[in-house]
């Protein structure tokens, strides 16, 4: 890909008093991107703060959620031609300083998504203390997504992920708005896409509220399976450029 | 409870379950409003195929007909999902409400930059 054009999309639910930082450490560590925040309709004062560092932000008015957030992000990305869209959370767990290596196979176009996994075999983060009652959610999607796609999917709610133009002007038009990383990948997957994996470190998030609440890690197995189920009967989608 | 229920009570159960994973399919139906759908089916399987169930159930309540057991409990699952569905629908009254607000500043706001 030549002279690509890179979005990295922040989406952001009450996250004053981090927002700024977590944009500045995205423009030090990667200077030469676009950054669009997403102020998922925050209480807080997010969306000034975001507005003062100078970056786009896009306000919702209406609470979505990440998966509607991030799909926001995405449809601006994509009538505004950007080539690549990389996803960093609003709450400071992701860090830009991978953001090189996560482009990196889909500059080359050995993948059309690429996904930042913190239980990357042989390089596990093992700073990151995932809750038990995650940890087996995790684990049973890991395995069903890993035996629908072929190929071995360590950390299937990792948000931190690239994406190209292919991917991206499928999840402008359709992209799941509760717990979408999980069923991203198998989404990309039916599209003919190609998936790979990256080893990253994530931090704990610096403060403020996580939007898991434990109705949601009850509720998140059956919706993913029964959308899953539903995606396996669905038609193949196509993806236009 | 005959055979002959409990065999069109279980292909009733599946054709539900069938029906609403159609509708799912088809994107005609969100997957948050088809688990209660389909945990409501899965119950009305289990029933139709182990009746014992039922009859403990309606011994230990004190119910004299099981199958009244059945339709009382038919009933409160389709009150809970009424009450789901209302709450849904403020919810989406509130999001309108919303939207529409912010609909109306932002034109302003458009128009603003226009004359200016």
């Amino acid at each position: 890909m030549v002279n690509p054009r890179v979005l990295v999309v922040v989406p952001a639910h009450n996250e004053a008093g981090r927002i700024g930082d977590v944009v500045s450490e995205i423009r030090r560590k990667a200077p030469e991107v676009d950054i669009v925040v997403i102020d998922d309709a925050s209480q807080d004062h997010t969306g000034a703060e975001a507005r003062a560092t100078g970056c786009k932000v896009i306000r919702l008015p209406v609470n979505l959620g990440i998966g509607g957030a991030v799909q926001a992000g995405f449809k601006y990305a994509h009538e505004s031609g950007y080539d690549i869209v990389v996803q960093i959370d609003g709450d400071g767990q992701h860090d830009p300083g991978f953001l090189g290596e996560l482009i990196e196979p889909v500059l080359r176009d050995q993948a059309d998504m690429v996904i930042g996994s913190r239980y990357f075999p042989g390089a596990e983060d093992r700073d990151y203390k995932t809750p038990i009652t995650r940890k087996v959610g995790i684990a049973l999607f890991s395995w069903l997504t890993t035996i629908i796609i072929g190929r071995r999917i360590t950390d299937v709610t990792s948000g931190f992920r690239a994406i190209n133009r292919k991917v991206l002007s499928f999840f402008a038009r359709e992209y799941p708005t509760d717990f979408p990383d999980s069923e991203a990948a198998i989404l990309v997957h039916y599209l003919g896409g190609r998936i790979q994996e990256i080893p990253v470190k994530m931090r704990l998030r610096r403060g403020g509220k996580s939007s898991t609440t434990p109705i949601k890690s009850l509720y998140y197995p059956f919706k993913v399976v029964i959308s899953i189920l539903a995606t396996l009967l669905r038609e193949k989608p196509r993806a236009d450029t | 409870m005959s055979l002959r229920v409990q065999i069109v009570a279980a292909l009733v159960a599946v054709f539900v379950m069938v029906f609403i994973l159609e509708l799912v399919r088809g994107k005609k139906l969100r997957e948050e409003y088809s688990i209660l759908w389909v945990a409501a089916a899965a119950l009305m399987l289990l029933v139709a195929l182990w009746k014992e169930l039922l009859f403990a159930v309606a011994r230990f309540l004190g119910v004299f007909n099981a199958n009244s057991l059945l339709f009382f409990l038919g009933f409160i699952f389709v009150m809970i999902y009424l009450v789901h569905l209302s709450v849904k629908v403020s919810i989406l009254t509130e999001s309108s409400k919303e939207y529409s607000q912010y609909i109306g500043l932002l034109k302003a706001e458009l128009e603003e930059m226009r004359k200016g």
